[in-house]
């Protein structure tokens, strides 16, 4: 009884301390923050119809406040969960609250990540020469120091394996390996890992492919990630396979097929079972 | 006794070798000096390089030339100077360079003191995600955090102070308003809590009625059974106790039925003024949710606190290159 009305008697206090609501700009901030932040937690429990619909309300109170952080970092945010969904052309719509609004002042930095999710939108589609115009124009956004660089040289890389150029694939992950361990970027390192591991793999050389795929992994345990753990997974089983130990492969599939299944990667757990089905002779 | 001019003058023997003493004391006293500003030079970081970054600060006050530059509470620089620029103050850093790895672009800065009385320092918030994260370089800027003054929140308090507790007062006058939404959902939730007992009860009385009455009627189907089975010999004598007993079984199940209907009916009417007093206890609990945000908020926006809550910004999720890469 005494500590409840003792948290009464804080609560009252606090309260009083408090400015109280008003429709002000500064609540119009918070708001739009606080829709930002309930964008986040449904995006971390997969329920991306919510979190469209969180970042698109936290993107109109910021442009009703012609705020251009907040509406770049909303724009960017929705069209990352439209991408998910599969509705491209809603992710590129909603980029046009950055790239279509001469009136408004974005930091370089973020010009360069709206172009960045542009290219990453028609790499998806196999739109490889528009994704490679885009790609140019992020760099040109992002100058020399800037955090996005090793994400644009990956997804060069990644560009230049679709086009069959694994020598320039390889220089482009090395590149983006350089430049995210300069600025510390573990996701992008992993990825410029992965991105080595598949050119060395595509270039016939199952040891290198396999040195650097096993740091990958490592890198996508550490953070988490359980798509890029089985892409790793698979990755690596090509590699065993190619240096003739189908054992070894078959264990590395199993393993993918596992992770896919229970991240419920419906997607990744086919491929991983068509690989394992192939590597056992079905 | 007067000198003669040409009688040269002869130190006297004990002051022979004095103009060397006094030189070296002179030179052992400038040595010493010397040594003393080099250990205060060295003290003060002279001898360490620094890079200097600056901010804009809309109100410089408090903030002074040689002031300590703070990151995770260990002195990393100092202020090197401030002066009016044309969105307020522009004040310079100069960081150690031992430390410039660890102080990103993306990082903010804010004043702070030990306490509420305590030496004022420029605190480096670590960058936040989302933010760039590259070292700083000589000549670049980063963000400040500007804080209220002592006399601007006590300001802010006693302008909001009157408005808060007008609005504290108006909610506890309606909780305490025996008309008040909130206080009949409470009344009309307690009196159906209150016949839930009586129900139950009912409902057990029920089914232990229901379980006696099939235990009769199986009894007596029984002895109907027994009794069908020697009718063709006693079909003329008995047929009047057959129709008697008859009788008395269709009577019991009515009774049964009757009580069954009747219980049912009660609970009916429980359900239904639970269904209708539903909507008014959702809207209670959802007031009550709101307020409880509203508190939680406003607690968060009060001076005591909200210095220990990390500063708000839009969070940006990772732009992850390989966002479609098992797809293709």
């Amino acid at each position: 009884m005494r500590v409840q009305v003792l948290l009464c008697v804080m609560a009252v206090g606090l309260g009083g301390c408090a400015p109280s609501p008003k429709n002000t700009t500064a609540a119009r901030q918070e708001a739009a923050l606080e829709a930002n932040r309930r964008g986040e937690n449904y995006v971390r429990h997969g329920e991306l119809e919510n979190a469209a619909r969180s970042y698109r309300e936290a993107l109109r109170l910021s442009q009703s406040l012609e705020d251009p952080e907040g509406i770049a970092a909303n724009a960017i945010n929705l069209s990352i969960v439209r991408q998910r969904q599969g509705r491209f052309a809603d992710a590129r719509a909603s980029l046009g609250a950055v790239m279509e609004q001469p009136n408004l002042r974005f930091s370089p930095l973020r010009l360069s990540e709206a172009a960045l999710r542009h290219a990453l939108l028609d790499l998806d589609e196999r739109r490889f020469g528009t994704a490679g115009k885009w790609l140019t124009q992020a760099q040109t956004h992002c100058g020399e120091r800037c955090p996005l660089a090793g994400a644009i040289h990956n997804v060069r890389a990644q560009l230049a394996l679709q086009a069959g150029r694994v020598d320039d694939a390889a220089a482009a992950a090395r590149s983006a390996l350089e430049a995210s361990r300069a600025t510390g970027e573990r996701s992008e390192t992993a990825n410029a890992l992965r991105l080595l591991g598949i050119s060395a793999l595509q270039r016939g050389e199952a040891a290198a492919a396999r040195a650097h795929l096993e740091q990958a992994l490592a890198l996508d345990r550490e953070l988490g990630a359980p798509r890029k753990i089985a892409l790793d997974l698979l990755a690596l089983g090509r590699a065993a396979a190619l240096s003739g130990e189908r054992d070894a492969a078959r264990a590395y599939y199993a393993r993918a097929l596992a992770v896919s299944e229970a991240d419920r990667d419906h997607a990744g757990a086919a491929e991983a079972r068509a690989m394992l089905d192939a590597a056992t002779g079905k | 006794m007067e000198q003669k001019p040409e009688e040269k003058l002869v130190a006297p023997r004990r002051f022979r070798g004095m103009r060397k003493q006094v030189n070296a004391f002179l030179f052992t006293a400038l040595l010493g000096f010397a040594g003393l500003v080099g250990l205060v030079a060295y003290k003060q970081g002279m001898f360490v390089q620094h890079t200097q970054i600056s901010f804009h600060a809309p109100d410089a006050t408090g903030i002074h030339k040689g002031m300590s530059v703070r990151l995770h509470g260990v002195p990393v620089g100092a202020v090197k100077d401030v002066e009016l620029a044309d969105r307020g103050a522009r004040v310079r850093l100069a960081i150690n360079n031992h430390h410039i790895a660890r102080v990103a672009r993306g990082a903010q800065a804010r004043l702070v003191r030990e306490g509420y009385v305590g030496a004022a320092s420029i605190q480096i918030l670590p960058v936040s995600a989302g933010a760039d994260r590259t070292p700083v370089a000589e000549g670049d800027e980063i963000r400040f955090l500007a804080q209220k003054g002592i006399a601007d929140m006590l300001d802010e308090v006693r302008q909001q102070m009157t408005p808060a507790f007008m609005e504290l007062r108006r909610a506890a006058s309606e909780m305490s308003d025996p008309n008040s939404d909130f206080r009949r959902s409470v009344s009309s939730l307690r009196e159906l809590i209150e016949e839930l007992p009586g129900t139950t009860r009912d409902l057990r009385q029920l089914v232990r009625d229901t379980d006696r009455t099939m235990l009769t009627v199986g009894r007596q189907a029984e002895q109907t059974l027994a009794i069908l089975a020697r009718v063709g010999t006693q079909t003329e004598e008995q047929l009047p106790a057959i129709a008697g007993r008859l009788t008395t079984t269709l009577d019991s199940l009515n009774a049964t039925a009757t009580q069954m209907r009747e219980t049912t009916r009660t609970n009916g009417e429980a359900l239904r003024e639970l269904l209708t007093q539903a909507p008014e206890l959702v809207r209670g609990s959802g007031e009550l949710v709101r307020d409880t945000q509203e508190l939680t908020t406003a607690a968060r926006r009060t001076w005591l606190l909200r210095d220990y809550i990390e500063p708000s910004q839009m969070r940006t999720l990772p732009v992850d290159s390989f966002e479609s890469f098992g797809k293709r």
